[in-house]
């Protein structure tokens, strides 16, 4: 079919085209576009390369091609695709589907009324909300969805709505969620680059695009494994450059960008209101997924190739640039190459010929199957005074941006551009999501699903694997040479070869929670722990072990409120001498029964074994994250095993921040009933309440902060400290030390700019004063604690 | 290995405290706390309050045994039938005082094992509570006493710190 096709004036070129555009054209059937659910037999001839160790994504299996063709034709109208995806029965696809035949053309008549319907009113009510349009304009396209929800910008809503308790953040479970996106490789020639800088954006067609990504307008609508959709209003991906390696750094320099923006808020003199500190502090952590070879998220899924309308020899470069995808310089030799490309033509609207751009994009088409995009920007520079101008938004999950990501860089104001183009790039994004990452994302790990772990789950695969590990020949042959034959685990290199089935079971496991799969993704994980644990490849089995714990919990969620009494931590508790009594817990919630054991290898082998503590950290702010969120006995444990992220290596501002996380853990920790009262000792404070846990671990984070010299922070601290132990000598003590060392640092500081601060600190200092008179007489503690205080007083009064 | 010894009223107030070291394996039976440890010991003890008040509801026992912790301080706990709770931390690490290199190392290994749990550990623990609640009570039976108010008396410190060399 392919080879006859309708355009005669093409096929001069046709023939070397062929020969040379071979790989790219392989590489867009290698993963294949979406395609209904085909009988076994072609299902398998499609997906047998991906077990095979294919040698750069080149040599394809021969049944490949042929099985193919069919999409390769569908190509011709874009159009006649939305039946066959239609058959997924997802609602939104076919009117998708209409909205690919916009976006060709993307300055449509109608379109442009669109966004002129649309455009004024995100503008008027957020000012800096430029995805408005762009939101508003996917939920209007995309009639059936829920336009009220699905214009919700995940980012602005944390803004928004977060609590005013700074120890509560924004629901952790969509920070989790958000924080595991699939990565889109960008790789874009020299004249999109060129056209792009012209247009102001020096980080070129990245810089441009990845905002989007992180908020895809509309709701997605996401197949499992078993067949059911649901629609996700915050799905996201992340672009970022062919190679670039997120992360990889450690804790220190982590901590190092956390202390810039604890300082930039303390320069602003800005309070921190709701945790952003700490939610930064999150982000950061979970940002942390190095492009390693024991886990797959920052592999890439799909590769975003782009050229330009200003380029010469378009298809010559694509090709050029296809093959710059394969080679082994850009990316470590442990990244599958079987991906997805997708191929973007950047038309110049201001400088080139559409009816050129559009006869190119035709061209493309043909060549490399459905996954192409014509996308349409303006190049002329965009200022602020232009009246469609809108600032390019912020990447909340960016890679060049620190933690102080929010409204940071003043010397650097975002580049401008114009709404045309935030309705193209919205498009855009939902395309490639929609139509092609995400549907060969579903039929990959389907495939995977099926052939590998499948068959590693049966009987055959567990006979394989038992005399794997059982085999006296291995064993002796393991001892004599260092060869193991029977693994494909490379100890010297420390990874699995990419296409086998270790690897692929990793990236299936990676792909079903990208995919939020997590019942999938789950049972997979314990297989590749499995088989990790019998190779002894370290670095793979904490890798398994944190997602596998993570899959735990987020299966695990008790909906509803079914507080069981709180006496989770029995007086003959067996002492783990780490995690401390997750065990308990494990007994009231049979789920979580696994988790202990699963943590603590985790945690284990990260920080004996491999050496990567800020694996680590990830780990325990991951799972501790989510064990606060639950309404069971469970949530105990969220604090302690927090507790254990200080010994992961953290200084003293990241010491500080957990400390006052830890504390609002304990704090939001609801009591059982009302409080019994009277001489129990329980007066007021409720069953099983933690409000001396917590005022323990505000008391160390206040004394972080005074020796960081964090005087805003460490008043906020103390303030909710009043009234806290006063008939303890030493805890009075060391609150009144602390206070006096707050009152020194002001004075060091002068009273200029800082002035208001200090009223405060003496406010607080007076009322601390009241309330330890008020209590006074109670024990012989307390008349030592009101001479402190006034001491306190007396020389904070001497400041002002 | 030191230990820091409390009993606490109904009001979260403290009515009597005691610091002291070890006395076997040649402990001279004085604690070794730093002295940024003397805050930081109340602090414990005072928010091990919350995990001693809901561990009582679910055990009949008066010995609640090691319930807590922080860091490597370890937290033991007994209820007396008027509520008033004995809390005795217990530091295994507090450097010990100079000696020759090859105690210091035995010395250093037995509070690597160190465990709250253990045995005999915890039948230590239990003898010195009962043996301080044996005092306990004959100086509450004063009809001078008031409840929660803090007790001064000598001889029931001399009492507390002998328990403390005879058991631990």
């Amino acid at each position: 079919m392919a080879d006859a096709p309708p355009t005669r004036p093409l096929s001069a070129r046709r023939p070397s085209m062929r020969e040379a555009g071979n790989d790219p054209l392989s590489a867009s059937l290698a993963t294949s576009p979406i395609q209904p659910p085909r009988p076994t037999s072609a299902r398998s001839a499609s997906g047998i390369h991906a077990p095979r160790p294919v040698s750069a994504g080149q040599g394809r299996p021969p049944g490949s091609r042929g099985n193919t063709q069919p999409s390769r034709g569908n190509t011709q109208s874009p159009s006649s695709m939305s039946p066959a995806s239609s058959i997924g029965s997802l609602p939104y696809r076919p009117s998708t589907g209409s909205l690919s035949t916009l976006l060709t053309n993307t300055r449509d008549s109608s379109l442009g009324l669109l966004s002129s319907l649309t455009e004024r009113s995100p503008r008027g009510s957020g000012g800096s909300t430029p995805t408005g349009p762009g939101a508003v304009l996917g939920s209007t396209l995309t009639s059936t969805i829920n336009p009220s929800a699905s214009a919700s910008l995940p980012s602005d809503a944390f803004q928004a709505s977060h609590p005013s308790h700074p120890a509560l953040p924004p629901d952790p479970r969509t920070t989790l969620l958000r924080s595991f996106a699939p990565h889109i490789a960008v790789l874009a020639s020299e004249d999109t680059q060129a056209l792009l800088a012209r247009k102001g954006l020096r980080g070129g067609l990245l810089q441009l695009i990845r905002p989007f990504g992180e908020r895809v307008p509309g709701r997605v609508t996401i197949r499992d494994s078993v067949g059911a959709s649901r629609a996700w209003a915050d799905f996201g991906v992340r672009f970022v450059g062919l190679g670039e390696r997120g992360g990889g750094g450690d804790v220190r320099g982590v901590e190092e960008e956390v202390e810039r923006a604890v300082q930039g808020l303390e320069a602003r003199g800005e309070g921190d209101d709701g945790g952003a500190l700490w939610n930064a502090f999150l982000r950061r952590v979970l940002r942390e997924q190095p492009l390693g070879p024991a886990e797959t998220f920052a592999h890439p899924v799909a590769c975003v190739v782009a050229i330009s309308s200003g380029n010469g020899a378009p298809i010559e470069s694509l090709r050029r640039l296809y093959a710059a995808t394969n080679e082994g310089q850009r990316v470590p030799a442990w990244v599958d190459n079987e991906y997805l490309r997708y191929y973007v033509l950047v038309h110049d609207e201001d400088g080139h010929d559409i009816a050129k751009s559009t006869a190119l994009y035709e061209q493309m088409k043909r060549h490399f199957g459905l996954h192409c995009h014509l996308l349409r920007v303006r190049s002329a520079v965009c200022v602020a005074s232009d009246d469609d101008g809108v600032p390019l938004p912020s990447c909340e999950w960016g890679g060049d941006e620190g933690v102080d990501d929010d409204e940071g860089d003043e010397d650097s104001p975002p580049p401008y551009i114009f709404e045309s183009d935030i309705t193209a790039l919205s498009t855009f994004i939902r395309s490639l999501i929609t139509q092609s990452l995400l549907p060969s994302m579903e039929r990959n790990t389907a495939i995977w699903n099926e052939q590998i772990a499948t068959r590693r789950r049966g009987l055959s695969g567990r006979l394989m694997s038992l005399s794997k590990r059982w085999n006296p020949l291995a064993s002796t042959a393991r001892a004599g040479s260092p060869a193991p034959t029977t693994s494909n685990y490379d100890p010297a290199t420390g990874y699995y070869k990419p296409g086998s089935p270790e690897a692929l079971m990793r990236r299936l496991a990676d792909w079903a929670f990208l995919l939020r799969d997590f019942k999938l993704a789950g049972s997979v994980y314990e297989l590749v722990r499995a088989d990790a644990e019998a190779d002894r490849a370290w670095a793979h089995l904490g890798a398994a072990c944190e997602m596998s714990a993570v899959c735990t919990l987020l299966l695990n969620t008790p909906t509803t409120a079914t507080s069981t009494p709180s006496s989770t931590t029995t007086p003959n508790a067996p002492f783990e001498p780490l995690v401390t009594s997750l065990l308990f817990s494990a007994k009231k919630s049979p789920a979580l029964a696994a988790l202990p054991r699963t943590l603590e290898t985790a945690l284990h082998t990260y920080t004996q074994r491999t050496g990567t503590p800020l694996s680590a950290l990830r780990t325990i702010l991951l799972t501790s994250e989510l064990l606060a969120t639950r309404p069971d006995a469970s949530a105990d444990e969220a604090p302690l095993l927090l507790a254990r992220a200080l010994e992961m290596g953290l200084g003293s501002v990241g010491g500080a921040l957990v400390a006052e996380r830890v504390a609002g853990m304990y704090a939001a920790r609801p009591g059982m009933g009302a409080g019994l009262g009277g001489e129990t000792g329980l007066g007021g404070k409720g069953l099983g309440m933690r409000k001396r846990k917590g005022g323990f671990w505000a008391w160390r984070a206040a004394e972080g902060w005074v020796a960081l010299g964090v005087v805003g922070r460490g008043v906020e601290m103390l303030r909710a400290l009043e009234g806290y132990g006063v008939e303890w000598e030493g805890i009075v003590e060391g609150l009144e030390g602390l206070r006096l060392k707050l009152g020194d640092g002001e004075m060091e500081e002068g009273e200029g700019e800082e002035g208001e601060v200090e009223v405060e600190v003496s406010q607080a200092l007076q009322i601390g004063h009241r309330r330890g008179r008020s209590r006074a007489g109670v024990g012989v503690g307390a008349a030592v604690g009101v001479t402190e205080v006034e001491r306190g007083v007396g020389e904070g009064e001497g400041f002002e | 290995m030191s230990f820091y010894f409390a009993i606490i009223g109904t009001k979260d107030n403290p009515i009597f405290t005691h610091e002291f070291g070890t006395s076997k394996a040649g402990g001279d039976g004085l604690s070794r706390f730093r002295d940024d440890q003397r805050h930081l010991n109340q602090f414990i003890v005072h928010s091990s309050l919350d995990i001693v008040e809901e561990v009582q509801w679910g055990s009949g026992a008066m010995y609640l045994k090691a319930l807590d912790r922080f860091q490597n301080n370890h937290i033991s706990a007994f209820l007396t039938g008027a509520n008033i709770k004995f809390i005795l931390l217990s530091n295994p690490d507090t450097h010990a005082p100079a000696r020759t290199t090859s105690t210091s190392s035995n010395r250093a290994s037995t509070y690597a094992a160190y465990n709250p749990t253990s045995p005999a550990v915890e039948e230590a623990t239990k003898n010195f509570f009962l043996e301080v609640y044996d005092a306990w009570v004959k100086t509450v039976m004063n009809p001078f006493y008031q409840l929660n108010a803090p007790v001064r008396s000598p001889v029931f410190r001399a009492r507390v710190a002998a328990a403390a060399k005879k058991f631990l």
